[in-house]
């Protein structure tokens, strides 16, 4: 992959939400341009529109205003499931909370977006064996999440995330749930990601993984300070 | 579609216990749907396994009767039974006259049903023990005539083959002169295939029961035929009905329709509490899949986040439904079959009707038509959740979660 390539840009994205008889102001034009191999941090204080500027750039919002370009395709232009099956193929979330589906092991929530893009059943557990192994999961495979830590859980998703080889990485407060020590642990991973060419975009209130980025953006009351 | 078979089945196992109630509620109103679809055609598919098993194709009877449903006879019936035995593929035609008779033996004396027919070797019953009427009784030189008796008469009577037994006329006619009393040497013993419960069965030649009786032969409470390719039925039956006015022919098939008609309440019973069953079902499946998504929105917000369509997701829900519908059906197929023996039992205690009929049977389309019925329930009562998941916003959903 051409690593000055962009990823994903956002050009003077807006975004309201309407809510009863108000009208909230979450991004004010915004503007961002990650490539290929590059990490960049978002920062700033809750309510700033960080987890707002993520969901536009993964595609799983739209913006008000401006424009968010996903590998070179305008988000607004394409159909929810056109969009749906973009983040599929080349967008990869981590959410603070995790997600993991309880009643699958760790194995099963990794091959998941596997699954879900057809990829064959073999090709499926050699790659979700090779992240968790990476991920230092290799033993836990056949845990189910209510059986691991919180930093394992975290790894776990991490390893979903990449299971299809996104260009994106979106990781929203990462590190939110889990201890300095396996917080670290995390950064380093999210790190690595883009050795292999992943652009990565963390939201996060973590200064030291916010400090590894590329690029570090912080937000105030919708726009990038 | 592997992924969401996947994800269906194991999010059914993700509470054990409430899956186990909801399928122990839907195993209760399936049992009863699939208790209504027996009973819906049960006497149906039961008679017509008897008649099956009887081997005869058409039945001839009285314009507008059943059979042995009252005194109605055929006049001149041999006549009729002669002509119809010389159409081709007719392999017998056999005139047959019911009746009751009282039966005197070993200082006893107690009614019994009768069948008359012109000699042995009918297949209007099935011999078990001992020897057949004789084929022409009336060149039978033996002196007493014969007598081929049910298994009820000779297990509660005790009357054994070789014995002798009085028969006597029951007045049924009005004024008809009766003759005196006469003896019967028990040939056989022989199953009558449609007894009623406690009913004691014998067979006689149609010469003996009017001898009995102080009329003349000829007459017929029907024809039995039996035909060498059951496919000819319609053109036969067409050809007595063109030939005779007076009777209705009808094949086995004509016979059950004919039942049918007079069953509509069965029909009717089945419908409702069935139509009942599907809706509590129905009910069910919602409530409970309704529920399942309004707890996991976080997880199917992640799932479309991932990169799940809105219609993977709403044919996922869809699908937890059929599967819930689908995994109800051992449940179903216990508990009906065990309240349908039950059922059944008491229903059959009903006077006046025969040993081998059922009211609920379970027949391949009666369980067919319930497995797909409690598939399609629970597959449409997917549907609403499913709107509900599908309709989820990704962003806010997501968003809502973590400040939770």
């Amino acid at each position: 992959m051409n690593r000055d390539a962009p990823v994903v840009a956002a050009a003077a994205v807006a975004k309201e939400y309407r809510t009863a008889g108000d009208t909230v102001h979450a991004l004010r034009g915004v503007s961002l341009t990650v490539e290929a191999g590059r990490m960049v941090s978002v920062v700033g204080p809750s309510g700033c529109g960080k987890s707002t500027l993520l969901h536009l750039l993964g595609g799983v919002d739209l913006p008000t205003a401006g424009t968010v370009t996903l590998l070179g395709r305008p988000t607004h232009a394409l159909r929810d499931a056109e969009l749906a099956r973009m983040r599929l193929a080349h967008v990869g979330f981590i959410f603070q909370r995790f997600f993991l589906l309880p009643m699958l092991t760790a194995e099963e929530n990794v091959m998941l977006p596997m699954l879900e893009a057809g990829v064959p059943a073999a090709a499926r557990r050699a790659r979700a064996a090779a992240l968790l192994e990476r991920m230092g999961l290799a033993g836990r495979a056949g845990h189910r999440p209510g059986q691991l830590s919180g930093g394992e859980m975290q790894r776990v998703a991490i390893a979903r995330s990449l299971a299809n080889r996104p260009a994106l990485l979106l990781a929203d407060e990462p590190t939110g749930e889990l201890d300095d020590a396996t917080g670290r642990e995390i950064v380093r991973l999210l790190r690595d990601a883009t050795q292999d060419g992943c652009a990565v975009v963390v939201v996060t209130h973590n200064a030291e993984l916010a400090a590894l980025a590329d690029l570090r953006l912080r937000m105030r009351n919708g726009v990038v300070v | 579609m592997a992924s969401l078979v996947f994800l269906a089945g194991r999010t059914l196992g993700r509470s054990r216990a409430r899956t186990a109630l909801v399928l122990l509620g839907l195993a209760v109103t399936g049992a009863l749907l699939l208790d209504m679809t027996m009973l819906a055609h049960g006497l149906e598919t039961s008679l017509g396994a008897v008649l099956g098993r009887i081997g005869f194709a058409i039945r001839v009877l009285p314009k507008g009767s059943l059979p042995f449903a009252g005194d109605e006879e055929i006049p001149g019936a041999d006549e009729l039974a002669a002509a119809i035995a010389r159409q081709p593929g007719v392999t017998a035609a056999v005139p047959v006259a019911a009746t009751n008779v009282y039966v005197a033996h070993g200082g006893a004396r107690f009614p019994s049903f009768v069948l008359a027919v012109p000699g042995g070797g009918t297949g209007a019953y099935a011999l078990l023990e001992g020897k057949d009427l004789p084929a022409d009784p009336a060149a039978d030189g033996a002196g007493m005539p014969a007598v081929v008796i049910n298994p009820l008469m000779a297990r509660q009577n005790g009357v054994r083959v070789g014995d002798t037994v009085v028969l006597s006329a029951v007045p049924s006619r009005g004024l008809a002169p009766l003759a005196a009393p006469r003896a019967f040497r028990v040939a056989g013993i022989a199953d009558f295939y449609v007894d009623l419960a406690a009913q004691r069965s014998l067979s006689i030649a149609t010469a003996d029961l009017r001898a009995l009786q102080g009329r003349e032969t000829g007459a017929a409470s029907m024809i039995l035929v039996r035909l060498s390719d059951p496919a000819r039925a319609g053109t036969l039956t067409r050809w007595i009905a063109a030939h005779d006015p007076r009777v209705d022919a009808l094949s086995s098939a004509d016979f059950l329709a004919r039942l049918a008609t007079r069953l509509t309440y069965f029909n009717q019973f089945s419908l409702i509490l069935g139509s009942l069953s599907v809706a509590v079902s129905f009910l069910l499946i919602t409530a409970i899949v309704t529920l399942s998504v309004a707890e996991r929105l976080g997880e199917i917000a992640m799932l479309r986040a991932v990169g799940f369509t809105r219609a993977r997701i709403a044919a996922l829900v869809v699908l937890e439904g059929a599967v819930l519908g689908m995994a109800s059906v051992p449940g179903t197929f216990v508990l009906g079959l065990v309240i349908a023996r039950y059922l059944d039992a008491i229903l059959r205690q009903a006077p006046g009707l025969p040993l081998d009929l059922h009211f609920f049977v379970l027949t391949p389309a009666a369980a067919a038509r319930t497995v797909a019925l409690l598939t399609a329930t629970g597959a449409v009562a997917g549907v609403y959740p499913a709107a509900v998941a599908s309709r989820t916003a990704v962003a806010a959903t997501l968003h809502a979660e973590v400040l939770s």
